[in-house]
């Protein structure tokens, strides 16, 4: 919407009257002032929006994931799912205490931790690209030792294990483990914020049973002053572990090694070897195994298991303990070459570029909430981003597609069913379709944070995957997909639409935070309401009688901002790129100019973003968006042309 | 005869050892400075007749919303204090212990007591080797006649310590007074006097660097619509003292991600500055909190804003670009504009309407603040004016409250806990009335006084 010269309409619902005369005034220019932006773009909308993210190495596929850095400290974790809560306490800056979870060599009465100076990273990340383990060697010339740890993810036991083995020339100290969780049960009321969760909402207890040799910190749903009350005086009369299990079922973590020779020293420095201790609220907590005698006496195993009370956490230990760190890498690398299957020929296909796909779908599948059928944004970064959004969506749906597992494209589009059909019961009509959706729908922001036109990308996903299909046949699922997907969005949008010019309201965007009216809206509106006509082709049904009307409306506004605005359009690379790939070739707006860093280019011939080549050994791995964007790429490099 | 003497003897000795155990109780009673308390504790209070202030208080309004309210509350509390000393607590039981003085400070978690007491608690002191009052979870010791009492050995040690607790007290203190010391975030000493509709002096202190407002009267913008609270401003030097004054409270940190891009491309961090332009801006001002959504998944709240207008404005004008990103609008004849931010939840709506600019975060509050009927304004001598009407903040804060704690951000505290106590409390003060307070600028800052609670309904602001 364009308001130089010509009335304008807001949005729906809002009256207005044009006066004819804008003279601002000075509380207006004061305030305007104020909220002109300043900064230059975010890389990508959503992927900052919690903070500055830091991307980890990615662990675990389709259930609990965790993200941990080139030390192999582990940074985040994420449980049940990659749509949870983090589980592990951030890290405080300014605190210089370990963080995380990391190993460490006792010695001199403190522990040197991997993460420290003294350590140096020679090599991190999978072994091999099919590989669902990740490994780190690091060397640290002072102690003349070389320390190799192991991490893995067990979805299907709901458990992380990680191996750390020492080689040095000398005898060194015990090897010691820190762990700082903050346990969130997976079924607390989300925050509807871009924030952190603080403190409060995160851990409640810690305590150690010497009898079975593990460490157990966990949070009861809902605490409250009682549940306080009585955890603190469960530790200063120095309570049995039976006593702790008395809190209702939340969030608990439960820790073991392959040797119950371990002390165990809280946060506040309370040790008491081999009897119970306890400390509340978020505390980290250091275990020292003991060295153990015969061929591996610098070798140490800790296996961390979740669950919502203390009896399934155990269960699940116990499995993974007489299974064994072995067969326990066995089996999940067992369990990800099957997932992987679907893959092999497209890969077989492109084996120069195969370590790169791999890479993707590593990221991909780790990201993957197995319930649901979305991906979020960022699971293994610090801090994580565990939410989807419909660009999101339809870029990752694209990727699936192409690379082999179609039913998995299936079921990303799938997610928002519910979300679009959905009624409100006072108005009948569908609520406000949230910017970032949770793995369960539910907004991660408050739903004044509104774009409609973001749920175009929708539309666009159905068409594009329904196009990819063989001419000859019309995919099982497009007929449903058109019926619940495109019709509901199209209608969707037709309500949000400005009456007069059928352009999209003013819409949010993150870059100066507040709602703007844009050419991407405009031109992702145009290109939702052309591909419904195609999928109305593709289904064989009837297009609604409104749309071709609406579709004239849309391309007027587009041809004038092209005649009108010589500089350039200011789109986002990805909407470019998808612009280009699905516009037809005789589609004037191919010609549209869109500025990018190296000058204005054609719509017609923006490119799909890839990701720089891997130039070093050492690379943490990109999060969900960069992935999807860099299979779709390569596996689909020219643009398509229908 | 002589067993009559004897008697009479007897009865003339136990009367004068009566008075003597009155006059010796009250002497030593007679506490000389407030006491001994830990040094740096966040908030301190004091009365020199606790007795006195807790009866006069027991006769107000707010205490008979308390007792209709939140009676379980005030049951738990008073059983609690029975475990710990003893002693079902009234104002007379009160005095016979633990005499009149009491000062006490908190840190939030932990809390110390120091009173002076009399013949009653020695006694029982020397009877139980040191300790005035039974129960182990009560802390307690003695220093120079000082009876402390304490939730936490930790501060019973560093009040043994410590030297006479300094407070800063009001000259001519009533014994009645309840005067309270806040020294963290910000320093501000509220002086209450038990009694009718509870009168405050309240004085917010930051050393130096403020200038005691020189100019006449002025009238205030209005903001109808029934707001919760009014804040009332004279001029640019105004706002941006209190700006100042106020800058020592830390807000949550939303450095990162979308709030602190939010802050930065919002420039909300200048807004002080613009608030305080000596330029045209510096004019009488208003701005209305009127309450608070949750309904979004975060607090929203809807906010106004007025000011005088000044001459000189029609040479301030709207860069081009600036003035495309406004939508007109108008309402009963005022000319306006649309910003929008939020949508229709939380945007810019303005228009002047005669000799005042006003703001509002939604349309239909735009709408009816264009709407309203012009009222009388009272010239007004003090340098701020505050009203918040008990009525519409006290749901307001319990709404933000059972957000809260919906969300487990309170820190050990769930919904369970707000409604057994805060809840009540609550529901207690929005039949208090309202809040009315005028301030003056003084050389070390801000000195307010009024009325916490004067039991009238605010159907419109007035001032």
């Amino acid at each position: 919407m364009s308001i130089s010269g010509q009335a304008s309409a807001p949005a729906a619902g809002l009256p207005q009257r044009w006066t004819g005369n804008l003279a601002p005034h000075r509380l207006t220019i004061l305030l305007l002032a104020l909220l002109v932006p300043t900064h230059a773009a975010f890389a990508h909308p959503w992927i900052d929006v919690f903070g500055p993210s830091r991307p980890l190495y990615t662990l675990g596929f389709g259930g609990i994931v965790a993200g941990v850095d080139s030390t192999g400290r582990v940074g985040t974790l994420l449980w049940p799912h990659s749509g949870a809560f983090n589980q592990i306490a951030p890290a405080d800056p300014a605190n210089a205490t370990p963080s995380g979870c990391q190993w460490g060599i006792a010695g001199g009465g403190k522990a040197d931790w991997l993460s420290g100076a003294a350590w140096k990273t020679e090599k991190a990340g999978p072994p091999s690209p099919e590989s669902a383990i990740l490994e780190f060697v690091s060397s640290c010339a002072a102690l003349k030792a070389t320390a190799t740890q192991t991490l893995l993810v067990s979805p299907k036991n709901g458990l992380m294990a990680a191996r750390i083995q020492i080689d040095a020339s000398e005898p060194l100290g015990a090897i010691s483990w820190f762990q700082q969780f903050a346990p969130v049960p997976f079924d607390r009321l989300p925050l509807a914020l871009p924030v952190a969760l603080p403190q409060a909402s995160c851990g409640f207890a810690s305590f150690f049973d010497s009898q079975r040799a593990r460490l157990y910190q966990f949070r009861p749903a809902h605490p409250g002053r009682q549940d306080w009350d009585h955890a603190r005086s469960l530790q200063e009369s120095h309570a049995t572990p039976a006593e702790w299990s008395s809190f209702q079922d939340g969030a608990w973590c439960a820790t073991a090694f392959s040797t119950r020779e371990i002390t165990c020293q809280f946060g506040d420095g309370e040790k008491r070897p081999h009897a119970e201790s306890a400390a509340l609220g978020q505390v980290g907590v250091t275990v020292t195994v003991l060295p153990a005698s015969g061929r591996s006496p610098n070798r140490a195993e800790v296996f961390i298991a979740f669950g919502r009370n203390r009896t399934e956490a155990d269960k699940a230990l116990d499995t993974a303990l007489k299974q064994g760190f072995d067969a326990l890498q066995s089996e999940t690398q067992a369990e990800y070459a099957a997932l992987l299957s679907p893959a092999s020929p497209r890969l077989s296909d492109n084996a120069d570029k195969q370590d790169r796909a791999l890479r993707d779908l590593r990221v991909l599948f780790a990201a993957l909430d197995s319930k649901s059928g979305t991906v979020v944004a960022a699971p293994a970064a610090q801090p994580p981003l565990c939410a989807t959004w419909p660009e999101l969506s339809a870029w990752t749906a694209l990727a699936w597609h192409l690379s082999g597992f179609t039913d998995q494209a299936a079921r990303q589009l799938q997610f928002f069913y519910a979300p679009l059909l959905a009624k409100d019961s006072r108005t009948g009509t569908t609520p406000a379709l949230p910017e970032l959706l949770r793995t369960d729908t539910a907004s991660a922001l408050p739903s004044f944070v509104h774009n409609p036109a973001s749920t175009a990308w929708i539309v666009l996903a159905v068409v594009q995957l329904a196009r990819l299909s063989p001419p000859d046949s019309v995919p099982a699922n497009a007929l449903s997909n058109y019926n619940e997907l495109v019709l509901p969005a199209m209608q969707y949008l037709r309500r949000w639409s400005t009456p007069s010019t059928g352009g999209p309201p003013p819409g949010f965007d993150p870059l100066p935070v507040r709602d703007v009216s844009s050419v991407s809206n405009e031109l992702l509106y145009y290109l939702g309401v052309q591909g419904s006509f195609d999928m109305a082709t593709i289904t064989k049904q009837p297009p609604h009688p409104d749309w071709q009307s609406w579709q004239r409306e849309l391309e007027a506004l587009l041809r004038f901002r092209m005649v009108n605005e010589p500089d350039g359009w200011d789109l986002s690379p990805t909407l470019s790129a998808w612009a280009a790939m699905t516009l037809s070739p005789a589609d004037p707006l191919r010609k549209a100019a869109v500025r990018t860093p190296s000058g204005l280019v054609a719509l017609g011939d923006c490119p799909i973003p890839t990701l720089p080549p891997a130039t070093t050994t050492i690379l943490a791995t990109p999060d969900t968006f960069d992935s999807a964007l860099d299979l779709v790429a390569l596996f689909h490099p020219t643009p398509h042309k229908p | 005869m002589r067993l009559r003497t004897a008697a009479w003897f007897g009865l003339l000795l136990a009367a004068l050892l009566l008075v003597g155990a009155g006059f010796a109780d009250r002497q030593l009673k007679t506490a000389t400075h407030p006491g001994f308390l830990p040094e740096g504790m966040p908030l301190y209070a004091y009365t020199p007749d606790l007795p006195l202030s807790w009866l006069r208080l027991s006769n107000t309004a707010l205490s008979k919303n308390l007792s209709d309210e939140a009676r379980p509350v005030l049951h738990d509390m008073e059983l609690s204090v029975r475990r710990l000393t003893g002693i079902r607590p009234t104002p007379a039981r009160w005095r016979v212990w633990l005499g009149g003085s009491a000062a006490a400070a908190t840190d939030g978690r932990n809390w110390i007591l120091c009173a002076h007491p009399g013949l009653a608690a020695r006694a029982a002191s020397w009877v139980f080797a040191g300790g005035a009052f039974p129960g182990a979870q009560l802390h307690q010791a003695w220093r120079g006649g000082y009876l402390l009492l304490s939730s936490s050995s930790a501060l019973i040690e560093k009040a043994l310590a410590a030297p006479p607790v300094t407070l800063d007290l009001p000259e001519s203190l009533p014994p009645d007074a309840l005067v309270m010391e806040l020294r963290t975030p910000l320093r501000a000493r509220l002086t209450l006097t038990p009694g009718g509709q509870l009168p405050i002096e309240a004085r917010i202190m930051r050393g130096a660097g403020f200038a005691p407002r020189s100019s006449g009267p002025w009238k205030a913008p209005v903001l109808s619509g029934n707001p919760a609270a009014i804040l009332s401003l004279p001029d640019a030097q105004s706002a941006e003292q209190l700006a100042t004054l106020l800058k020592d409270i830390s807000l949550p940190d939303f450095s990162d991600g979308l709030f602190g891009g939010l802050v930065t491309r919002w420039s909300l961090n200048r807004l002080p500055q613009f608030l305080s332009a000596t330029g045209p801006l510096d004019a009488p001002m208003a701005f209305a909190f009127y309450d608070l959504s949750t309904d979004s998944g975060a607090p929203l709240p809807r906010l106004a804003a007025a000011c005088a207008a000044r001459e000189g404005f029609s040479k301030f004008l709207l860069a081009p670009q600036n003035a495309n990103k406004l939508l007109p609008y108008e309402w009963n004849g005022c000319a306006g504009w649309m910003f929008p931010l939020f949508g229709d939840q939380f945007s810019l709506y303005g228009f002047q309407r005669d000799d005042t600019y006003y703001l509002a975060t939604r349309e239909p509050l735009a709408a009816a603040l264009a709407s309203a009927s012009q009222t009388s304004r009272p010239d007004i001598e003090d340098d701020a004016v505050i009203t918040l009407d008990w009525k519409r903040t006290a749901p307001t804060i319990m709404e933000g409250a059972n957000w809260a704690a919906a969300h487990e951000l309170l820190p050990e505290t769930n919904q369970k806990d707000l409604d057994a106590a805060f809840i009540p409390v609550m529901r207690a003060l929005s039949k208090c009335g309202t809040l009315r307070v005028a301030g003056r600028w003084t050389a070390e800052g801000l000195l307010l006084n009024g009325v916490l609670a004067d039991g009238s309904q605010q159907p419109e602001h007035k001032q």
